[in-house]
């Protein structure tokens, strides 16, 4: 009787195979941990198609907050090689997990961005920008600055990410607070709708759920350009905050050398440009021109509020006490 | 047959019944085990649910929506099946293939296309938005209770459907004959005869929508719901205490439990034997009347086809990022999906596959041991084999990531867990068939050849195996289609580099790349497609025999 | 080919086991019909015979062999089922080949084999098709090809003609009897149709709640019952309460007393004085006219008349209320209801019994 002895094999088979690393991390794999959008990380896989054809890049997708908490937990046995990406304001709670790394691509990098010890190193440079959809603006007329938006008359109508979670919804916050005060910050707080999931401030305006969305330039303007009409971005004219985009080796990675070449690659000239043109992200390189490659505005046309990134990072656990004061005392 | 002989097939059903305390007792009891353990505020989950109003109004939520498309189902599957048992008209035919369409299309792809016809980028919203026609939007419950309808009155029809026709159509004469008019005939004698089953899948519709992830996330936005919170939980747990998880997951135990406890009380008061009778034949139907069913039944069948079109035209749809440009066409989606990212596909045709065989083996065991090996471990084995039906996917999953995260055995990390979570989620559908198949084959044939000096074990594959074939077909069919659209339990213990389709559409759909979610949805499709036709039309299986 | 004995047979779990304490031995060659109502343990006890149910206690023994314990595929025996057991995916010629191949016997032997036995039970032709496009006769013919085909040491049918209408009963009847003589092969065969065990036997034994009531031969059952319940299931019987005057032996000629009036009887057992029961088939009583009473008559009343062609039922009433129903054939004088009527008993073909 034949079958019996070719099921016991086919078992055996499917045994080894299930419990294999090999499902896991086969050789020349990468395991990226990004809080990035898919229209980014294609940007990546596209270009290192062609460029770095024997590398396979794996993702796992999460909110910021989340991603490096995990990290942590995994930091005696480390399963990401790389995290991409973060303000230094929430990465500032995480130096422990993060190998120094000065990427021979760095160079055309502005000293600005750099961080003393190579930490971290800028990738992409953010504004904060209000998304707008025109259609559900309830009648309120188009806000033009902070103070608009402050007003009671968008209660509820305002959609931001958990600064918890997301690096995104934090330097948005702090930079109001800073520049505006902590009154203004309660009265925004008043205002907000805060959802877990920074993607969820886009789609919700796109769709139509909500009139404004606070959010970085880069992930807004994808709707613009695809041609939705009634969507459009506000660079506050009063000031809006810019903050760097940084990406992170991990320390101990478990995929070594590899994950350096593929931290190089991120940063390369072509995935910068690529980036830019599709996920529309300012690169941190000073050799892109941004106006060649994307219908951004020029970053001598926007007025920008600085905010210190350190104290941000410093001070983060006491700005999320009061953030979540304020949430809590919501009239 | 000696006394040695039963104690062999005794150990086994006390392996299987091992098996199952392992692999799905254990999860689910460290699942509601976490849920009372203290988060890092020093409350337990169980207070943290009560007082904050966010889970509150996500317990309501669910359990109203429940019951608003338990009974939108009922209201269009009982008459549907009613008018299809009773009557002929044209186009009938077409309404055979609506339990295709749960079938074939998974959730989170009818949610991605209700959304990419309604949503607020949606084809059609932007059609009637060039006539200056403003529709309100299809998030929240509108979108919920619409999309959930159209997916969950199939089962409906069909339960209903399979109740009227062994309806024993004398039963009606008799009344007729005893001076009841042919409507009240209806009311009185065939409606006590039929409700046990359409209450039965009303029933099951509830639990289904309660357990709903893909389309609860997709639509429902604003809308707090338990399978939302649950996931979301688990993701923001990462790392931490899974106390909310829990908590939450707990509750959906607890519901499933409570409706499983009704719908027994219901059956058992309702219970009477039902000899299968000759159903009545199907009365003809003419002129305006026979239009006016044949264009409801065919605008019901369109509805619930239409997720096919839209991802057929999505994927041909060139997109820029997440603004679909309808009306210009590529292949470019198809192509990224085929050649330059084939992973997810890779991923689900070898997990899929697998998991249909282990399933398929494992199922026919169990059905075996159940039918034919009874023992005092029946009982036992026969509820635990069909209790994955009753939990939802992310209940599941949360379960089997708390369990197999390191510790004795490490599955987690590993395909074999994604296997795993396949496996014992479509179990029932497996036993369930092997079961009724065995109830079928009486027990002589095994005896006829013990008798002509075979075996006992080589009798099972050499008598009792091949009548089987049939009905293994057709539930690996089943199985086939719905392990590979599993999301829910998929999502919470996959890792990096194990996306399967369900999940590269999710993901896609999250990040609003419609176009290159329908590529991939329309690969899914035609996984799920293939098999199907092949069966059916090739080898003429019944599919839908065991549903 | 062997005779089969059973001793002290016990089977069955629990306190109370179904079969107790039984033993009988089926002679070589012979059709033995194991005969008892449902529930009786006939099958049960055919089933242990052919392996499917554990012994408790007891031997069981073909011919030399003692298969007591051994597993049910290597005692050698055909069986024939109730149900056919046919295997619906295999050809007919398929279905008798089973139990061939099983037995590792060449192609070409099976073929010959096969084709044998499938002319013996007059389905040559047949070889070809499906169980589902025979009628139930056929299939039960292929079922007995099926056994027969691996000449097993023994051959157990299982109420094989439950599921066939009247008149295929009466033509499969002989035609299993006239295989089994010729194969000669050792045969037990369970029913409850007490009829068919008459037709067919060489031997039938009566079971009742697990024991062994009476065995003999057709003719010892039906004419000489030891008990009312032998008497009553083979046949038909009227048994009646009665008195005995003096203890009697066995065999003896014994005076009983019915409804007032001296009878004599055969005895079937050694009876002590008291009461007894009296069995006398309706065959064997004669209807006369109202007169003076001869020894072994008892007044009656004729109370019904049933005419039913080859043959006359009467119910008589005697002394009493005793009711008893005599067979009459066509050519004795017809009595009408209501007439008064002598009931004469044939003492040697008056059985008393234990009460």
């Amino acid at each position: 009787m034949h079958f019996p002895f070719r099921r016991r094999q086919f078992l055996a088979a499917i045994g080894a195979t299930a419990a294999s690393p090999l499902f896991a991390q086969a050789s020349g794999n990468v395991v990226v941990y990004t809080s990035n959008n898919q229209q980014a990380v294609q940007s990546i896989t596209d270009v290192a198609r062609s460029k770095l054809a024997n590398l396979k890049f794996n993702f796992v997708t999460g909110g910021s907050g989340v991603l490096l908490k995990r990290m942590e937990t995994e930091m005696s046995a480390p399963q990401a090689d790389i995290f991409w990406s973060s303000s230094a304001n929430t990465l500032g709670a995480f130096k422990p997990l993060f190998e120094p790394y000065l990427s021979p691509e760095a160079a055309t990098i502005p000293a600005s961005l750099a961080e003393p010890g190579n930490l971290w190193t800028a990738a992409n440079v953010h504004l904060v920008a209000a998304m707008i959809n025109r259609k559900q603006l309830g009648g309120n007329p188009e806000p033009k600055v902070w103070k608009d938006l402050l007003d009671a008359r968008w209660k509820d109508k305002i959609i931001i990410a958990d600064p918890a979670n997301s690096s995104t919804a934090y330097t948005i916050l702090w930079g109001v607070k800073q520049m505006l005060g902590a009154q203004a910050l309660r009265q925004l707080a008043n205002n907000l709708v805060v959802t877990s999931a920074s993607a969820t401030v886009l789609r919700a305006v796109a769709q139509g759920e909500y009139g404004v969305g606070l959010t970085f330039e880069s992930n807004a303007y994808a709707y613009v350009a695809g041609g939705q009409k009634e969507i459009k971005l506000l660079y506050p004219e009063d000031g809006t905050f810019s903050t760097p985009e940084f990406l992170v080796l991990a320390k101990n990675a478990p995929n070594g050398a590899v994950a350096r070449r593929a931290f190089d690659h991120i940063i390369s000239k072509e995935v910068q440009i690529a980036l830019l043109e599709n996920a529309f992200r300012r690169p941190s390189r000073g050799d892109i021109d941004v106006s060649q490659h994307a219908e951004l505005p020029n970053l001598a046309s926007v007025k920008v509020f600085a905010i210190n990134e350190t104290e941000a990072a410093a001070k983060r656990k006491e700005f999320l006490d009061e953030w979540t004061a304020a949430v809590a005392a919501k009239t | 047959m000696g006394p040695r002989h039963n104690r062999v097939w005794f150990w086994l059903s006390a392996l299987v019944l091992a098996l199952f305390c392992v692999f799905l007792l254990y999860p689910l009891f460290k699942v509601i085990a976490s849920s009372v353990a203290a988060s890092e505020d020093g409350r337990s989950g169980w207070l943290i649910l009560v007082s904050d109003p966010k889970y509150r109004s996500a317990v309501i939520n669910t359990l109203l929506l429940g019951l608003t498309v338990t009974v939108t189902s009922t209201l269009i599957g009982v008459p549907l099946a009613f008018f299809t048992a009773r009557f002929s008209f044209p186009g009938k035919a077409l309404i055979a293939i609506l339990p295709m369409t749960t079938l074939i299309v998974p959730e989170v792809i009818a949610a991605q296309t209700w959304i990419m016809m309604l949503g607020n980028n949606g084809f059609l919203t932007r059609w009637l938005g060039s006539y200056d026609i403003e529709i309100p939007s299809f998030y929240g419950w509108t979108g919920l209770v619409t999309v959930m309808t159209f997916i969950y009155y199939t089962y409906v029809y069909i339960g209903t459907l399979a109740a009227i026709r062994g309806f024993d159509g004398q039963l009606e004469e008799a009344s007729q004959s005893l001076g009841v008019p042919p409507g009240r005939t209806l009311l009185k004698v065939m409606l006590p005869v039929v409700t046990p089953a359409v209450l039965a899948s009303a029933i099951l519709v509830f639990t289904l929508v309660v357990g709903n992830f893909a389309v609860a996330t997709i639509l429902g936005h604003r809308v707090n719901l338990l399978s939302v919170l649950t996931y979301q939980s688990f993701v923001s747990e990462v790392g931490a205490n899974p106390v909310m998880q829990s908590t939450l997951a707990s509750v959906s135990i607890a519901i499933v439990a409570c409706v499983l406890f009704l719908q027994r009380w219901v059956l058992s008061r309702g219970r009477f034997e039902i000899v299968q009778g000759r159903g009545t034949r199907p009365v003809g139907v003419g002129g305006a009347r026979a239009i006016v069913l044949a264009a409801v039944a065919g605008i019901i069948v369109a509805i619930s086809l239409l997720p096919l079109v839209t991802v057929v035209v999505g994927t041909f749809t060139r997109a820029r990022g997440p603004v679909m440009r309808w009306g210009e066409w590529t292949t470019d989606n198809l192509m990224r999906a085929l050649v330059a990212a084939p992973d997810p596909i890779l991923n689900t045709l070898l997990f899929a596959g697998v998991a249909l065989v282990l399933s398929l083996v494992i199922s026919t065991l169990v059905g075996f041991l159940i039918v034919k090996k009874r023992s005092v471990l029946t009982p036992a084995i026969d509820y635990l084999g069909a209790l994955p039906l009753a939990l939802s996917g992310t209940v599941l999953g949360i379960g089997l990531a708390m369990s197999f995260r390191g510790g004795w055995l490490p599955l987690a990390g590993t395909a074999g867990i994604i296997i795993l979570a396949y496996l014992i989620r479509r179990l029932p559908f497996g036993v369930r068939n092997a079961s009724s198949t065995l109830y079928n084959i009486p027990d002589s044939i095994e005896d006829a050849s013990i008798s002509l000096g075979v075996p006992p074990l080589q009798t099972l594959f050499k008598a009792v195996l091949p009548l089987m074939v049939p009905s293994i077909a057709a539930a690996a069919v089943l199985v086939w289609t719905t392990t590979v659209a599993e999301l829910s339990a998929s999502l919470v213990v996959y890792s990096a580099g194990q996306e399967t389709l369900p999940i590269q559409i999710f993901r896609l759909i999250d990040s609003n790349l419609m176009a290159q979610a329908s590529a991939y949805g329309l690969v899914l499709l035609t996984i799920i497609l293939l098999p199907i036709l092949i069966a059916t039309t090739l080898f003429k299986i019944d599919v839908f025999a065991s549903r | 080919m062997a005779q089969i004995s059973i001793s002290q047979l016990s089977v069955g779990y629990g306190a109370e086991p179904v079969i107790c304490d039984f033993s009988l031995t089926v002679a070589d060659g012979s059709l033995f019909t194991l005969l008892g109502p449902s529930g009786c343990g006939k099958t049960t006890l055919l089933r242990t015979i052919a392996g499917f149910i554990p012994v408790r206690q007891g031997i069981l023994r073909f011919g030399e062999r003692d298969v007591t314990h051994l597993p049910a595929h290597l005692r050698d025996v055909g069986m024939v089922f109730q149900d056919y057991a046919l295997f619906p995916d295999k050809s007919v010629f398929d279905n008798v080949a089973y139990g061939l191949r099983a037995r590792k016997i060449d192609a070409p032997a099976i073929q010959r084999t096969v084709g044998e036995y499938l002319e013996r039970v007059g389905l040559g032709a047949f070889a070809s098709r499906l169980p589902a496009a025979l009628s139930g006769g056929q299939r039960q013919r292929v079922a007995l090809a099926r056994a027969l085909a691996i000449k097993p040491t023994v051959l157990l049918m299982d109420e094989p003609l439950s599921n066939l209408d009247a008149k295929l009963r009466v033509q499969v009847r002989e035609t299993i009897s006239d295989l089994q003589k010729e194969i000669g092969i050792t045969t037990v065969l369970v029913t409850h149709d007490q009829e068919e065990a008459l037709a067919m036997s060489d031997c039938i034994g009566l079971i009742r709640d697990g024991r062994l009531e009476q065995a003999g031969t057709p003719q010892d059952l039906y004419s000489r019952p030891r008990t009312a319940y032998a008497a009553d299931f083979v046949g038909a019987a009227n048994i009646c309460s009665a008195s005995l005057s003096a203890s009697a032996a066995t065999g003896a000629l014994a005076e009983v007393q019915l409804a007032g009036v001296n009878l004599r009887a055969l005895t079937a057992q050694a009876l002590p004085a008291g009461k007894v029961v009296l069995i006398a088939r309706p065959e064997m009583l004669v209807l006369l006219h109202n007169g003076v009473l001869e020894p072994n008559q008892l007044p009656c009343t004729v109370r019904r008349r049933q005419y039913l062609g080859a043959r006359t039922v009467y119910v008589v009433e005697a002394d009493g209320g005793i009711h008893l129903r005599v067979e009459t054939h066509d050519h004795q004088v017809p009595r009408s209801v209501g007439e008064r009527v002598r009931l004469l008993f044939d003492p040697l073909q008056t059985r008393v019994v234990a009460a």
